[in-house]
C-alpha cells in the first residue's frame, strides 16, 4: 500500500505562444504522490492544468521543471507505459473498427501475443459488460458504450496504473452508476486508479484520496475521508433578527445570516462550540427553530478552495476558514 | 510493432477515400479528353518510334503557331499537311497537358493531401492513445510514415495507369518505359514531400492549423531554392534566359509558380546552381549555364540518386523532430 506509484516533486509546465510573445504557466511546481492501490481524484476547473498533469504522467509532455517517477521510472519509456492503462478525455478510437478489432489492435500494441490477446479482448469486454456487441463497429456506439470501449482498451493489458481522464463525462445515471461499480472492482482487484475530473459527485463516492487543482497548483489534497470531519450547522429562525450584525457577534467569523427564510450556518467543529454559538444566540432573544448538522460534501470543499484559493495556492487541507454556502 | 503501425496507418489513411477519388477523378477526367481527341483524329500516338526526349526538342524547336494552323485552315491549301498539323499539335498538347498533370497536379496534390493525412492522422489526441503505449517513438513514426507514403503511392501508381491508357491509347504498352520513369521520379519526390510535411507538422502546424503543413512546406521549397538562383539572376551570373518551364528561374514570380513542379529534385538543382553560381564567380565554369539549370537538371542519370538522398535525409530530419514532439 505504501509503494509510490506517481511520484512528482515540484513540476512546472510552461506553454510559449512565441508568435505572441506570451507565456502560460499551467503548472506552477506541484508536488503529487499516489500509492499503490490507492483510487486518487484529480479535481480542478476547465484550465487549471488538469490534462497537462496528465500528459506529464504519461511522457507526452516535457516538464519545464521538476521531475516525476511512475513506479520508480521515468514516465514516457516502453517499460513504463507497459503499466499504465490510459483512457483519454474523448473517444479517440478509430470509429471504423469492430470493438473487437479495436481491442485487438490496441492489445498488439501493448505487446499482447496472439494467444495472449484473445483472453484478454474477452476478459476486457466482460469486465466493461460489451461483450454482447463486440462485432459491431463503434461508429454505431452510443456515448456511453464508447467510454465504456475506451474504458476496455486501457484494461486490455491488464495495466497497474490506470489514468482515466474524465471518464463519467456523458454518461447517463446507469452509466455513471455502472463506472462507480466498475471502479469498486478494479480497486478490489489491487489496481491504483489516477481520475481527472470535475465530476465531483463520481469523485467523491469512488475515490479514497483527492487533490484540488486551481491555476497550476495544488490548493488541497487530502483523504475523502477528511470530508466527514468537516461539519456545519444550519440554524433556523423563528423570525427575521432585527439587527443581522448584532446577531453575528460574539459567533464565529464564519458565521453567515441569510435573512429569507431566516437561517444561520455556523462551522463548529465540536459539539461544544455548537452548544456556546447557540448560548450567544439565545442571549440576543433569538427564537431557534431547528438545528440541523450538515456533512461537508465534495462540491462545497471543491467550490470553497476554488473561492478562497485564487490567486493564493497556499490553502492546505486544514485551512477551512471559511463555511459554505447554505444551498 | 512497426508493420502492426503501418498497417493500421494505411487501413486509417485508405479512410480517406475522396482524396483518392480526387487524383483519380482527374486521371479519368484526362482520360476522356484524350479519347475522345483520339476519336476526333482518328489516330493513336506510336511513341515507339521517338523517344520522350526527343520529342521534346522537336516541340521546343519546332513550336506550330496559331497563325500557321489557321492560314492552312482557312485556305484549304493542304489538307493533309492541316490534318498533320493537327495531328503533331494535338500529340504536343497531350504531352504538355500531360506534363502538367504528372509534375503539377501530382506534386500539389500530393502536398494537400498528405498535409491533410497528416493534420488527421497525426492529431496531438490520436497519437497520445498510440504513445501511451509501450513503443518506442521511432517505431511510431517509421510505421505511420510509410503507411501514408503507401496510400499516397498507390494512388499516384492509379492515376498513372489511367493518365497512360488514356494519352496513349490502344499504342499504351509502348509508352510503358517512359510512364515508369516519370512513376520512379515522382515517387521520390513524394518521399521528399511527405518527409518535408513530417518535418514542418510539428512546427509551422501550430501555426496554421490545417493549412500550415501544406504553406510550409510550399515556403520551405521556395525558400530553398529559388532565392538563391535568383539572386544569382539578379547578379548576371546566367548570360541566357531560362526556359520558362525550367526548374530554376532568376524571376521569382515565375519561380514561385515552378516551385510547385517538383520538390525534391530541385534540392540537386539548388545545389547546381550553388556550384555553379560559385564557379562562376571564380571563373572556372566550364558549362554552358542554361545546360545545368535548364530541364536537363531532372533528367539528368543520377537525378534519381539525388532524389533519394535528399528524402533519406529529410526522412532522418523528420524522424529526430519527431522524436522529441510533444503531443
Amino acid at each position: 500500500m505504501d509503494e509510490l506509484v506517481i511520484e512528482a516533486r515540484s513540476l512546472r509546465k510552461v506553454y510559449r505562444i512565441w508568435h505572441r510573445r506570451e507565456r502560460i504557466e499551467a503548472l506552477r511546481g506541484i508536488d503529487l504522490t499516489v500509492r499503490r492501490g490507492e483510487v486518487f481524484g484529480f479535481l480542478g476547473l476547465n484550465g487549471a492544468g488538469k490534462t497537462t498533469t496528465v500528459k506529464l504522467l504519461l511522457g507526452l509532455l516535457r516538464p519545464d521543471g521538476g521531475h516525476i517517477r511512475l513506479f520508480g521510472n521515468p514516465p514516457g519509456r516502453p517499460k513504463t507505459n507497459r503499466l499504465i492503462g490510459y483512457m483519454p478525455e474523448r473517444s479517440l478510437l478509430p470509429s471504423y473498427l469492430r470493438l473487437d478489432e479495436m481491442l485487438e489492435l490496441f492489445g498488439g500494441l501493448s505487446g499482447l501475443s496472439r494467444h495472449d490477446l484473445r483472453t484478454a479482448v474477452n476478459q476486457a469486454l466482460e469486465t466493461v459488460n460489451l461483450a454482447s456487441v463486440r462485432r459491431r463497429t463503434l461508429d454505431t456506439f452510443s456515448k456511453g458504450m464508447l467510454q465504456r470501449a475506451s474504458l476496455a482498451q486501457a484494461l486490455i493489458a491488464d495495466p497497474q496504473l490506470l489514468i482515466l481522464d474524465e471518464p463519467a463525462i456523458g454518461l447517463d445515471p446507469l452509466g455513471r452508476k455502472e463506472l462507480r461499480e466498475l471502479i469498486h472492482r478494479l480497486h478490489q482487484a489491487g489496481k491504483t486508479l489516477f481520475i481527472n475530473s470535475h465530476e465531483l459527485e463520481v469523485v467523491e463516492q469512488v475515490c479514497n484520496r483527492f487533490a484540488i487543482l486551481h491555476k497550476g497548483q495544488i490548493l488541497a489534497e487530502q483523504p475523502m475521508t477528511a470530508l466527514l470531519d468537516d461539519r456545519y450547522y444550519i440554524i433556523a429562525l423563528a423570525k427575521p433578527a432585527d439587527d443581522p450584525t448584532a446577531l453575528l457577534t460574539g459567533l464565529p467569523q464564519t458565521a453567515r445570516y441569510q435573512p429569507e427564510p431566516p437561517i444561520l450556518t455556523i462551522e463548529c467543529r465540536t459539539v461544544a462550540d455548537l452548544n456556546d454559538a447557540i448560548d450567544a444566540l439565545r442571549q440576543r432573544c433569538a427564537l431557534i427553530s431547528t438545528v440541523n448538522p450538515v456533512t461537508m460534501t465534495l462540491e462545497d470543499l471543491f467550490i470553497r478552495f476554488i473561492k478562497d484559493g485564487a490567486g493564493e495556492g497556499q490553502l492546505r487541507s486544514q485551512a477551512m476558514a471559511a463555511p459554505a454556502t447554505v444551498h | 510493432m512497426i508493420y502492426k503501425i503501418f498497417k493500421q496507418t494505411v487501413r486509417e489513411a485508405l479512410r480517406f477515400r475522396y482524396l483518392g477519388v480526387l487524383l483519380i477523378s482527374l486521371a479519368v477526367a484526362w482520360f476522356v479528353f484524350c479519347i475522345t481527341m483520339t476519336i476526333f483524329f482518328n489516330r493513336t500516338l506510336d511513341i515507339k518510334e521517338l523517344r520522350l526526349w526527343d520529342l521534346r526538342q522537336h516541340w521546343l524547336n519546332d513550336p506550330i503557331s496559331q497563325g500557321e494552323y489557321y492560314y492552312s485552315f482557312i485556305n484549304q491549301l493542304n489538307p493533309e499537311e492541316h490534318r498533320e498539323k493537327s495531328w503533331r499539335r494535338y500529340i504536343s498538347l497531350s504531352f504538355r497537358s500531360s506534363r502538367f498533370l504528372f509534375l503539377t497536379t501530382t506534386c500539389l496534390l500530393a502536398a494537400v493531401i498528405s498535409s491533410m493525412m497528416l493534420n488527421l492522422l497525426f492529431r496531438r489526441e490520436e497519437l497520445s492513445l498510440y504513445l501511451a503505449r509501450p513503443l518506442d517513438r521511432l517505431q511510431l513514426f517509421t510505421g505511420r510514415f510509410f503507411g501514408i507514403y503507401a496510400v499516397l503511392l498507390f494512388f499516384l501508381f492509379i492515376s498513372h495507369l489511367l493518365t497512360l491508357a488514356g494519352a496513349l491509347g490502344p499504342q499504351w504498352r509502348s509508352g510503358l518505359e517512359i510512364s515508369a520513369l516519370a512513376f520512379r521520379l515522382e515517387a521520390g519526390i513524394l518521399l521528399g514531400a511527405v518527409a518535408l510535411s513530417f518535418c514542418l507538422a510539428p512546427t509551422v502546424g501550430a501555426l496554421m492549423r490545417g493549412a500550415g503543413t501544406f504553406v510550409g512546406t510550399v515556403f520551405f521549397m521556395f525558400a530553398a531554392t529559388q532565392l538563391p538562383t535568383a539572386m544569382g539572376g539578379w547578379h548576371n551570373l546566367f548570360p541566357y534566359p531560362m526556359p520558362p518551364n525550367a526548374p530554376l528561374q532568376t524571376s521569382l514570380l515565375v519561380g514561385a509558380r515552378n516551385v510547385f513542379l517538383l520538390f525534391v529534385p530541385r534540392l540537386f538543382a539548388s545545389y547546381q546552381a550553388f556550384v555553379e553560381i560559385l564557379d562562376n564567380v571564380r571563373g572556372e565554369s566550364a558549362l554552358p549555364l542554361p545546360a545545368l539549370l535548364t530541364i536537363n537538371v531532372q533528367d539528368w542519370a543520377g537525378n534519381w540518386w539525388w532524389t533519394v538522398g535528399t528524402s533519406a535525409a529529410l526522412f532522418a530530419l523528420a524522424a529526430v523532430i519527431w522524436h522529441r514532439k510533444e503531443v
